[in-house]
């Protein structure tokens, strides 16, 4: 773990000698902990190398300031400190009033040498205190050790954006405090070295650029807190330290006294806003090891992701559960190694992306014939625009190339070949691609993927679109439902949408293109789906309030069962044969509910809402927002606000016995 | 005689600058008419209203960052994407490229003193910075517009939007047309008559073209726009009926007047960008641009054909084939300009020597993200796949790219191009380069994504989505991105901030630049140009010998117009001499125009007719008082 210090100076030389600008310097570092916290199998190992980069990282940005010193000096601060902490400690600062009444120079003091030790100390402790929790509380660890970071890179950014000099900086450079503060710690640096070693006292000496906030003290502080939350003694004993160190700091001239406050306050924010942040946190590495665990399965399988067999309520990350779920008793081989690894979790994250091609409202999963065609055109035109972008990428890079070879000879030169060139780029060649491109799409799929034209279908199917639901009637028959469509398979069907009020847009992407649903037209769109299944659509123009919760179902089924779904859904609704339902029916007429609801068969003649005559065969509830399920129903009945607020279904403040047997009776409408 | 001669230029220089002082603390600002103030008052306001558009954005992201969140209720949700629209097209990529761009630089580069109506430039701003206000004072009383910025009838119409949010937005994209009309016509006259006696059509800048091109389409395309507010005003505020079915109307008619005006808009926010462009590559790239003319003709063509090409945004409603398809052919002609000026550019650079400074980055990252805009902009004129992807997220990919990438990218190139001349110092190049990749790579997280979501089915404009349908990693992707593209932003803002204060002098011609601007002190003085400027070519700064020629002139008092506040006019096309014009100076009027104009709009809002007639003559008034003096001749 401690093998971070020599390469932090390995690195640091290289850059110097390579001449790597800081921006590139920065970004790669910090990358450092993330790659660590990818490329390695989860363990404790894996979490003592992410600290250790992490520790590299803070440590290899803390030299970056070092590249250009004469800058980095005309930036710092060192007046205002100063004259804080006079304030502080009452017209001479504190560090100052102090070595002038404990040190005795020129020898160094027992004093002098234990303040020394204990700053000394500093560069192990948390690293050490990290350590322990690592092998006795590893569950804690993680947060623990986000706050620490947190504080180690939060001093960081302060040094960088408000550079300021420590005391004894300027008490030598400066002449602001006579010349009477002195550097302790490289005193006896050296002293415990016997001679000068440059290397090693710069890296041991503090910088004479990061002040405040106290890094020392803050992070000892997060250090004691963190510890405290597991062991209280452990934790007093940092503290102890924490305090001790913050003495030693003042004594020794390596902070203000203003610079251990700013340090403190930085690592009570931390601590305070730090369960806000692990939240989101949480959710990013929970997305993190599911693709983990799928790059685990490509490696040791070797299975490509495959789309999942559809049906209801099939969910596009199936496969993945279905196949991570199994023990996976195939241990990771020796090629198992980080290289593998990462290749393995980037192709598993695009294969996530790749499988979600099988959506189920997919344009790039087509289930019907329309689709089908409309996904091979856009594959083609990806191709095509795929090949135009490369080549232009191309030309740019060629000047990139030449931009410090102005000598590099091209094409002969000349105006005229170069207008020739754009001519040729920006005129013939696309005229070529426009005019087949208009031909195939505009002429060939445009026909293949049009409405039907009247009469042509043996079936027409009647959509009407509300704020924020659908209505669906079969004419010739007397059915009507709401959100869900169904029709059969390999059956030419004919949509005719219209709307009851706004502009709404009826989209099956696995099965056409969409139509928007316009006053005052009927607009037509074909449904032809190749297998029966489950197709997701959702309302595609924007239509107020709940335009998010606008989906709905087309169930594309065998003709024959069809048939039989159609004959049921003409019917008039089931008379209750309970007394729970016989409850409920009389709930539903006496309460505001058949205002609104139509249930054919009953005196219930509303027309608002969807028709419900036959509520108790849908999937789902409110288009889509919640499965249709007896608590779900009581839900919603209940407070109907709560889970789509705005729709037109007041809370009618009903007795929860209203409610139950008014589930009762809905769930009887088969 | 040795030292006669440059006193002589001094007395004249220095009697310029008096005849030419305006006001100063904040009452000048205020009464401002020279350009490059009105310039950086437009800049600054547009830079505000662009941090709440960005500011909107994040919002939204971080509500869409995961399934079922809850940061923004639906309404404030579907306010913020409203508003971002309309705060990003309106009143930020418009203001800052003609407003601020466009004023600060275009009588630079044709040479001359001012804009050909500085009252009327005057007014253009304060109207525009009303109008602003107006519309953010419906999001701070609770009533934003909620529509979305294109606003669809019948969702748009009382019933359905029953509060004032619709009026906010109806009224005050009204009032900010009348700015962006009179900044326009403003150019064209400017472009037409100012240009400094020499410089015919043909040897004026690229950049100078993309402007005559966007004022022309501003002023062609805007009337349809207001048109179409003022009936939905109509409507709304008096019950008439034209978008209402019941009563015969059309909700439709709403659409096409909407994208009538709506498509030429898109090229009216990317053609100044392509005008920035053509300015930056020739100075980082030291050749003058390939195909000139040719470019110079597409601009104008994108312009002119852009307004043939509106159904393309309606081909989901159901209109004939034979309509749809004819628009789906004129969507593919207008490739072919766009294409002449890519590859104009392209070959600039790759024939050229380029030195990729920040400015030349920018531009080069606007060249990459402009073809993959315009790449998947073709793929919907292939009417199925448009019908298929129109309203998903792929669109949202698609216009971004076009928007942010091909119109803002320039922008912020622009911005780090200038700042030494309007400033006076350089900007950070390390910082500017850093900001140029950090912005690029948050941009591309950002906007790549949602191609990708859009195929997978997800529409746009939702508050909220299910998980399960494979949206959730490309929209935390994207959420992530919008941060990083924030940063980036922000360090651009930040390095120019401190640029401001700290950075080196500059020096007049830092870039070895191509046009006039780079031929006066930087920041300019207040009359723009000791001397009017020589020119016997588009590249006015490389030609040695005529800038020789003004040094002499300002010796000899020739083309100085050292007598009174006065500008050159020339004939529009060969520029000859045509007379000397005398400028009106500062003047209070156009800022209590503006906020008479105000009251006009407010108090229709709050439908108190009588009061909006005390501020019609309120106006009538101010206009009296205005034409009442002439500008004199300085004596």
């Amino acid at each position: 773990v401690l093998a971070y210090l020599p390469a932090v100076v390995a690195y640091a030389r290289t850059r110097r000698k390579v001449g790597a600008p800081p921006e590139l310097t920065l970004p790669v570092v910090g990358l450092a902990p993330l790659a660590a916290a990818l490329g390695l199998p989860r363990g404790r190992f894996r979490s003592a190398a992410i600290w250790t980069a992490q520790m590299w990282a803070y440590k290899v940005s803390f030299e970056v300031p070092h590249d250009r010193p004469a800058r980095q000096r005309e930036r710092q601060h060192i007046d205002y400190p100063i004259r804080a902490d006079s304030v502080i400690g009452g017209g001479m600062p504190p560090g100052q009033r102090l070595q002038r009444r404990l040190r005795s120079p020129p020898r160094l003091s027992r004093l002098d040498r234990a303040a020394s030790l204990v700053y000394f100390a500093w560069e192990l402790e948390p690293h050490l205190a990290m350590l322990w929790l690592l092998r006795r509380h590893p569950a804690r660890w993680p947060a623990a050790a986000g706050r620490l970071a947190a504080t180690f890179d939060l001093t960081l950014l302060g040094y960088f954006a408000v550079p300021s000099a420590p005391p004894w900086w300027a008490s030598e450079r400066e002449d602001r405090m006579g010349h009477e503060v002195r550097r302790v710690v490289a005193e006896v640096g050296r002293e415990l070295r016997g001679k000068p070693r440059p290397g090693i006292d710069h890296y041991t000496g503090s910088n004479p650029w990061a002040a405040m906030p106290s890094d020392h003290f803050g992070s000892a502080l997060m250090t004691a807190m963190v510890l405290a939350d597991v062991d209280r003694r452990l934790g007093a004993a940092a503290g102890a330290y924490a305090a001790a160190l913050g003495l030693a700091l003042v004594y020794t001239g390596e902070h203000y006294v203003t610079d251990l406050i700013a340090g403190l306050l930085l690592a009570i924010g931390v601590r305070f806003v730090a369960p806000a942040a692990e939240r989101p946190a949480r959710r990013v590495a929970a997305f993190a090891v599911e693709v983990d665990a799928e790059a685990r399965v490509i490696v040791l399988r070797r299975t490509a992701p495959v789309c999942p067999p559809r049906g209801r309520g099939s969910d596009e990350r199936a496969p993945f559960r279905a196949r991570t779920a199994q023990p996976l008793r195939e241990r990771p081989t020796s090629k198992w190694g980080t290289a593998v690894r990462l290749t393995a979790w980037l192709s598993a994250f695009g294969a996530m992306i790749a499988v979600s091609g099988c959506g189920r409202q997919s344009t790039l999963d087509p289930h019907s014939p329309q689709s089908h065609d409309i996904r091979t055109l856009w594959w083609w035109m990806l191709v095509a625009a795929g090949v135009v972008f490369l080549g232009a990428v191309a030309m740019l890079v060629i000047g990139w190339i030449r931009r410090r070879e102005p000598g590099l000879p091209l094409l002969g030169g000349g105006e005229r070949t170069e207008t020739r060139l754009v001519v040729l780029f920006g005129m013939v060649i696309p005229v070529v691609v426009l005019v087949a491109l208009f031909f195939v799409s505009n002429v060939y799929v445009i026909g293949k993927t049009e409405p039907p034209s009247p009469g042509s279908t043996s079936l027409s199917v009647e959509v009407t679109g509300h704020q924020w639901w659908w209505e669906v009637h079969y004419p010739g028959t007397a059915a009507v439902t709401a959100n869900e469509i169904h029709i059969p398979a390999r059956t030419r069907v004919n949509v005719i949408g219209n709307t009851d009020d706004v502009i709404h847009s009826f989209w099956v992407p696995q099965l056409n293109r969409k139509i928007d649903l316009i006053p005052g037209r009927n607009n037509r769109v074909l449904l032809d789906a190749s297998q029966p299944g489950v197709y997701r659509g959702q309302c595609a123009e924007f239509c107020g309030l709940q335009h998010a919760h606008m989906a709905f179902e087309v169930i594309a089924d065998p003709p024959d069962r069809f048939q039989a779904w159609l004959q049921n859904m003409a019917a008039d609704a089931p008379q209750p044969a309970t007394a729970a339902e016989r409850a409920g029916q009389a709930a539903f007429m006496q309460d505001q509910c058949s205002s609104c609801h139509t249930i054919r068969g009953t005196g219930a003649q509303g027309q608002i809402g969807p028709d419900l005559t036959h509520l108790a065969s849908r999937g789902t509830i409110a288009a889509l927002t919640l499965p249709n399920t007896p608590q779900y129903l009581s839900q919603w009945i209940r407070d109907p606000q709560h889970f789509k607020p705005g729709n037109k279904m007041p809370g009618l403040n009903l007795s929860g016995q209203d409610v139950n047997s008014l589930v009762a009776y809905l769930r009887s409408l088969r | 005689m040795a030292t006669a001669a440059p006193s002589l230029a001094a007395e004249r220089l220095d009697r310029l600058s008096r005849i030419w002082r305006e006001r100063s603390g904040l009452v000048g600002w205020l009464t401002t008419t020279d350009h490059k103030r009105i310039g950086i008052l437009y800049f600054f306001t547009a830079l505000a209203f662009f941090a709440a558009g960005g500011v909107e954005a994040l919002l939204i992201r971080t509500q869409l960052a995961a399934p079922d969140q809850h940061v923004l209720s639906p309404n404030a949700f579907n306010q913020a994407f409203t508003l971002h629209g309309i705060t990003m097209i309106f009143l930020f990529v418009i203001p800052v490229s003609t407003g601020a761009f466009g004023n600060y630089l275009l009588p630079l580069m044709i040479g001359s003193r001012d804009m050909a109506f500085p009252r009327l430039n005057a007014l253009s701003y304060w109207i525009y910075l009303a109008s602003g206000i107006f519309i953010y004072i419906g999001l701070v009383t609770g009533n934003a517009p909620n529509a979305g910025w294109f606003n669809y009838v019948p969702l748009a119409s009382k019933t359905y939007s029953p509060g004032t949010g619709i009026d906010f937005y109806a009224l005050g994209l009204i009032f900010n047309a009348i700015s962006t009309t009179a900044s326009a016509i403003n150019f064209i006259v400017t472009i037409f008559n100012l240009r400094a006696p020499g410089m015919s059509l043909n040897r004026m800048p690229l950049f100078c073209f993309a402007f005559l091109a966007v004022s022309f389409a501003l002023v062609f395309a805007l009337p349809p726009l207001t048109c179409a507010l003022m009936l939905l005003e109509l409507q709304r505020l008096l019950g008439f009926h034209f978008y209402d079915v019941a009563s015969g109307g059309d909700p439709i008619l709403w659409q096409n007047l909407f994208w009538i005006f709506g498509h030429p808009e898109v090229y009216i926010i990317i053609l100044p960008a392509f005008g920035i462009a053509t300015a930056i590559i020739p100075t980082f790239t030291r050749r003058r641009m390939v195909a000139f003319p040719l470019v110079a003709l597409a601009e104008l063509l994108v312009a002119f054909i852009g307004f043939g090409v509106w159904v393309h945004h309606m081909f989901a409603v159901g209109l004939s084939t034979a309509t749809t398809v004819y628009f789906a052919a004129a969507s593919l002609i207008i490739v072919i300009p766009s294409g002449i000026q890519l590859f104009a550019w392209i070959t600039t650079i790759v024939t050229g020597t380029p030195r990729f400074k920040t400015p030349l980055l920018w531009i080069v990252g606007f060249i990459v993200l402009f073809m993959l805009g315009g790449l998947s902009g073709v793929m919907f004129a292939a009417i199925p796949f448009d019908q298929q992807v129109t309203d998903s997220y792929f669109v949202v990919a698609h216009f971004h790219y076009v928007i942010f990438g091909a119109a803002v990218f320039p922008v912020l190139g622009g911005m780090y191009y200038w700042f030494p001349k309007v400033t006076g110092r350089m900007y950070y190049e390390r910082w500017g380069q850093a900001s140029f990749w950090l912005s690029f790579a948050g941009m591309n997280l950002t906007f790549f994504p949602m191609h990708i979501v859009g195929l997978l089915g997800m529409p746009r404009r939702d508050y909220t989505y299910s998980g399960g349908l494979g949206w959730t990693a490309p929209n935390l992707i994207e959420t992530i991105g919008a941060y990083l593209l924030a940063a980036g932003l922000l360090m651009v803002v930040v390095n120019l901030a401190v640029s401001l204060f700290r950075g080196e002098a500059a020096g007049n011609d830092p870039f070895g630049g191509d046009t006039l601007e780079w031929a006066t002190t930087s920041p300019p003085p207040a009359y723009n140009f000791p001397v009017i400027p020589r020119v016997s070519s588009p590249y006015a700064m490389w030609d040695r010998e005529d800038r020789e020629e003004d040094a002499r002139n300002l010796e000899r008092g020739s083309r100085v117009l050292e007598r009174g506040h006065e500008t050159p006019a020339s004939t529009a096309v060969d520029a000859d001499w045509d007379e000397v014009l005398t400028m009106p100076s500062e003047s209070a009027w156009p800022p209590l125009l503006a906020l008479a104009l105000s009251g006009i709009f407010a108090f229709l809002l709050l439908k108190l007719w009588i009061v909006t007639g005390v501020f019609l003559l309120a106006c009538l008034g101010v206009l009296a008082a205005w034409h009442g003096k002439e500008p004199q001749e300085a004596s």
